[in-house]
């Protein structure tokens, strides 16, 4: 037996130099800094009125205080948001699952989610209240119009990228199509699911707060929002802000964990 | 480098046919913009032999593996496969496809990709140790011991391609269909790769039918060396190869081989004069 050719050294992950997560920590943290420092001094310098723009410290301060509620109204938030992700990210990949291999059909329902995309989301939201009622349902229902679109072309693209060759290998083995779907399809859909995943859990915050906004309970952060701003509480209202963003972020970084964990094997990941 | 046992085993043919082309013809596309890729193909394959498909690019000699592979369908004459339709065939797992690009599943380990056909196909009577038993085999036999664990994109090119050859033999297919499997490699990591698949194709009972561009490989490697006309293909000559097994690189030397690889080489400049 002649011997084995060496492993190429890319091979063995090497962890990453703690300089490197600092080049990509660093810069953004100093540029947050920097505007904070630039906020404060501007509302001193032009002695700007508190109801008009807050001092980033009296946000800070009250975001501190009233934490307790606004993480309560975030989890509600985050409750609508996430189940009407699940409900449209659901009902989008279900039809990118049963249409991909027939060009016609996902044709004739890629266009529907063109054009789904394109509409704004403030326009839906009267109209899924009159549908489904004023509480979490019509909210759900606003998310879910919003986010099906967005999972059903990435997942239609993905599942449409598996490699010819190994369709081809995988029919040399007579694998049914139940099989070749989750053996071949599904890992090679998975890159484009996650960074379908990645736009969606944004939309799916910034739609459910929008959705709030337009009316139901107060104990979410778009229902507070609205009252705060009614009433002129305009730190209050930044706090919200604060929070709504906070969620965001946490969710998009845990989506991207868990893609950068899932799909070790990927170049993309290999860096 | 191991060397067979006996090398009068080695040239011992089967008595069946394993492929059989019948005045085959593939066109594809349709009405104007149909192209005939192949016509009037008659070939024959006898167990256990070793034949390799040359010709110019585009004669259809892909074609003709895909044809009996029944990745497609021809659009006249027969294709026989173990004395069946390619599609039964297909259905029975007679054979394995090697590709020119290893093709395989990146998000699973060397051992995984070796074991999906065993996953998919679920062959009966083959307990699970009997499976980790011939996927551990075949490893070795690759010359892949101690990469099991390894992922595809953490070897070379010759070391994947050794992957998708041991996931082809691991449920013994009768046939293996090779599509200028070592044409994407450099000619070291080739030349060490083609004594391998000549000892493997050796030591197990298959029949090989393999395309390939490189005349030298396809003398030292076969039985018999079919020359295809361009396009549209047909069978310009077959050229059979008396070279003595086992195939070494002393026999790579010799007076004989040279001559082989100077007839194949004539036959395939008549079969390209032919085609223009």
């Amino acid at each position: 037996m002649t011997t084995a050719d060496p492993v190429l050294d890319s091979g063995i992950e090497r962890p990453r130099p703690w300089s490197r997560h600092a080049a990509v920590v660093i810069p953004p943290l100093l540029v947050f800094v920097a505007a904070i420092v630039l906020w404060e001094l501007i509302i001193e310098a032009f002695e700007i009125q508190r109801f008009l723009l807050p001092r980033p410290s009296e946000i800070a301060s009250m975001f501190v205080e009233d934490f307790g509620r606004l993480i309560r109204q975030g989890r509600n938030t985050l409750s609508v948001a996430g189940r009407g992700l699940l409900l449209g990210g659901g009902i989008g990949i279900a039809l990118a699952a049963i249409t991909f291999r027939t060009r016609w059909m996902a044709e004739g329902i890629g266009i529907y989610a063109a054009v789904l995309k394109a509409v704004p989301v403030i326009s839906l939201a009267p109209l899924t209240v009159v549908w489904f009622g004023i509480e979490a349902g019509s909210k759900i229902a606003t998310v879910s119009i919003a986010t099906a679109p967005i999972l059903f072309t990435y997942t239609l693209v993905g599942l449409r990228s598996a490699d010819a060759n190994a369709q081809e290998l995988m029919r040399s083995y007579a694998a049914g199509h139940f099989r070749t779907f989750w053996n071949l399809h599904v890992p090679y859909a998975l890159p484009f699911f996650f960074s379908g995943m990645k736009i969606a859990v944004t939309i799916a915050m910034i739609v459910a707060i929008i959705s709030e906004y337009f009316g139901g309970s107060f104990e979410n952060l778009g229902g507070y929002i609205r009252n705060e701003a009614n009433n002129v509480h305009t730190v209050e209202v930044w706090t919200a802000i604060v929070m709504a963003c906070l969620l965001g972020i946490s969710q998009y970084m845990i989506v991207a964990g868990i893609d950068r964990y899932v799909l070790r094997w990927h170049p993309s990941k290999r860096g | 480098m191991t060397t067979p046992e006996s090398s009068a085993e080695v040239v011992s043919l089967g008595t069946n046919t394993a492929i059989s082309f019948d005045a085959v013809r593939k066109e594809f596309g349709s009405g104007v913009n149909a192209t005939l890729a192949i016509e009037s193909v008659d070939l024959e394959i006898r167990e256990r032999e070793f034949v390799s498909l040359i010709g110019p690019s585009g004669c259809g000699k892909s074609t003709l593996l895909r044809l009996a592979a029944d990745l497609i369908e021809p659009s006249g004459g027969t294709v026989v496969v173990n004395g069946k339709s390619p599609r039964q065939a297909r259905l029975d797992r007679d054979y394995g496809f090697i590709f020119q690009a290893p093709t395989l599943f990146d998000w699973r380990t060397v051992w995984k990709n070796v074991a999906l056909p065993l996953e998919i196909m679920k062959i009966s009577g083959m307990s699970r140790e009997k499976k980790d038993e011939e996927i551990e085999r075949l490893l070795g036999m690759v010359g892949l011991d101690g990469f099991e664990r390894h992922h595809p994109y953490q070897l070379s090119g010759g070391m994947q391609q050794r992957v998708s050859l041991a996931r082809a033999l691991v449920f013994q297919p009768s046939i293996l269909l090779m599509d200028e499997p070592f044409g994407a490699l450099d000619e070291i990591t080739r030349d060490r790769m083609n004594l391998e698949l000549h000892r493997i194709w050796a030591e197990t009972n298959t029949t090989i039918l393999f395309v390939t561009h490189s005349i030298p490989e396809a003398v030292l490697l076969s039985g018999r060396v079919v020359v295809m006309t361009a396009r549209p293909g047909r069978v310009q000559e077959i050229i059979p190869i008396d070279l003595p097994y086992p195939r070494t690189t002393e026999v790579e030397e010799s007076t004989r081989y040279y001559e082989l690889v100077t007839q194949v080489r004539e036959s395939l400049g008549q079969a390209m004069a032919g085609g223009l």
